[in-house]
């Protein structure tokens, strides 16, 4: 059986390889018909690669330094929006009320996009605040939401058997609602990562530094340079995969009782 | 009913108070501030009154750039939901292609619209431009939700059917998409909402004068901070009312469902 399973995982891995590769031929063959200075080989894009992560881009940066400076920004707003949107969730979760009674604030703000934003953070923050906080409400309300959602979905028989047995408001919270939570809990915060991750772009477009992925895609969207745009955007797509897989693999880890995590 | 009723109409009186508090913390928080770049809310209505007779410095009403924005925003979503509902289904029910192609799809989820703009500038013209980098957004939750439901389709449910002798295509047409149908629409609903939210970004591409998302990039270049904020809450708004026109068609569609979520 676990062999069966080992030898499925490789084909699988071996299947994925082969489309890699078809891909990059496709590619390739795109270039060669399209002809254009401003659609690059795969070969181009590997080549600025190369040379980002040696020589840095057009002001010394190299790309090891834009990454690390983007996964710190990007830490900074994620806690931020865990520190405030899982306890937020829980609260208005357990008390109903208060959520239906804001709606009409929580809603509307919700669907403001962080884009949208830049401009006040502007002139209203500084510095490293700027970036956490755009950020921050990327992340914030799928982490809220996801939270709100999974309070609500507890089973309500797990919580009034316990009841009737006479235990306290806060044992039920501690030993029933926490556990059968945290889950879907950790669910949202990976998707909030996942948003998280993609508002790097955003938040990085408020400019005034130099280092940051976003950044770097925006240096070089000024030179029409296209093998190091898509570098850029190759870059931030494959950390995003990684965390991801990363936070997926944890999270089966955790809770092998709980038989599917879904994407 | 009659209780029903009442319930909600203390909901919504509780949402007047609390928007009512909110709209007299921000005016105590603007005088506190006393800055030209936090605006009151009473330049915020007197910017809307602006916008909506006369128009921006370019005398365009916020209803053309509602018009235009939701135009864009509607193009690319369909594009999502031809391109995303479909496919969803195909590689739901051949998971081996999905399975074989998840190197190349899943890193594409996580590269941000915004990231795409500048190959979509160099690469596409004109209105597909806004199409693209919304439907960049919009389709991998509705692809990913329709792929997912299709894998979750109660297998007891398919394999009845097959044993009563169905052929492959009956159990497609009258169990899997009845049976994925609820859980597509909830992913056509969510990406609405991103896809709206996308419009900022799209409309960073620049080139027209017309788009709620140009007005907020105009106005902040003016530093009319009252604009901006029109702009935002103009979005976040529509934003709203299209996600609850959306839940209340699917409540009535899917109403042998009990629980529509609301994320």
């Amino acid at each position: 059986m676990e062999e069966k399973i080992n030898r499925e995982k490789y084909k699988t891995l071996g299947y994925n390889v082969l489309t890699l590769f078809l891909f990059l031929a496709i590619w390739t063959l795109a270039y060669w018909l399209i002809k254009s200075p401003f659609f690059p080989s795969p070969l181009m894009v590997f080549n600025a690669f190369l040379e980002l992560l040696i020589h840095g881009d057009i002001e010394d940066v190299k790309l090891g330094m834009h990454i690390q400076q983007s996964l710190w920004r990007i830490f900074g707003g994620f806690a931020a929006a865990c520190i405030l949107g899982i306890p937020l969730g829980l609260l208005m979760g357990l008390y109903g009320r208060v959520y239906d009674s804001t709606k009409v604030l929580i809603e509307p703000i919700r669907f403001i996009p962080p884009v949208a934003w830049i401009p006040l953070v502007i002139v209203l923050l500084v510095g490293y605040f700027r970036f956490v906080f755009i950020i921050w409400l990327g992340a914030f309300f799928p982490i809220f939401i996801g939270t709100l959602l999974s309070v609500r979905g507890v089973n309500p028989l797990h919580i009034e058997v316990p009841k009737s047995f006479g235990a306290s408001r806060f044992y039920i919270i501690r030993n029933i609602v926490l556990p059968s939570v945290l889950p879907e809990v950790l669910t949202s915060m990976r998707v909030g990562l996942g948003i998280a991750w993609e508002c790097i772009m955003a938040a990085e477009m408020i400019g005034g530094e130099r280092v940051g992925i976003g950044i770097m895609i925006l240096k070089y969207a000024q030179l029409i340079r296209m093998d190091a745009i898509i570098v850029g955007i190759i870059v931030i797509g494959i950390i995003g995969f990684g965390l991801n897989e990363i936070f997926i693999f944890v999270e089966k880890r955790i809770f092998r009782w709980k038989e599917v995590v879904s994407i | 009913m009659g209780s029903n009723y009442l319930e909600r109409v203390k909901v919504f009186s509780y949402n007047l108070i609390s928007l009512t508090i909110f709209i007299i913390l921000w005016f105590w928080v603007a005088r506190w501030q006393a800055s030209p770049f936090f605006a009151s809310p009473a330049e915020i209505a007197q910017g809307f009154m602006q916008m909506v007779t006369v128009g921006d410095e370019e005398g365009i009403t916020i209803f053309m750039h509602l018009w235009q924005s939701l135009i864009r925003v509607f193009s690319g979503f369909g594009a999502a939901c031809v391109l995303g509902i479909p496919g969803g289904l195909a590689l739901g029910l051949f998971p081996f292609i999905y399975n074989r192609t998840r190197i190349i799809i899943e890193p594409l989820r996580f590269i941000s619209p915004i990231a795409w703009i500048p190959v979509a500038i160099v690469l596409l013209v004109g209105f597909t431009r806004y199409v693209f980098v919304i439907w960049v957004a919009s389709f991998f939750p509705i692809f990913i939700t329709t792929l997912w439901s299709v894998r979750n389709v109660n297998l007891i449910h398919i394999n009845v059917a097959r044993v009563a002798g169905a052929s492959r295509w009956f159990v497609i047409t009258r169990i899997i998409v009845p049976a994925t149908l609820p859980y597509i629409a909830g992913g056509m609903r969510v990406s609405l909402g991103i896809s709206w939210m996308c419009i900022v970004a799209a409309e960073m591409i620049g080139g027209e004068m017309v788009g709620i998302g140009r007005l907020i990039l105009k106005s902040s270049m003016m530093h009319r901070m009252d604009l901006v904020v029109v702009g935002m809450l103009t979005i976040g708004i529509l934003g709203y009312c299209l996600n609850e026109v959306f839940i209340k068609v699917e409540k009535r569609i899917f109403r042998w469902r009990a629980a529509v979520s609301i994320d």
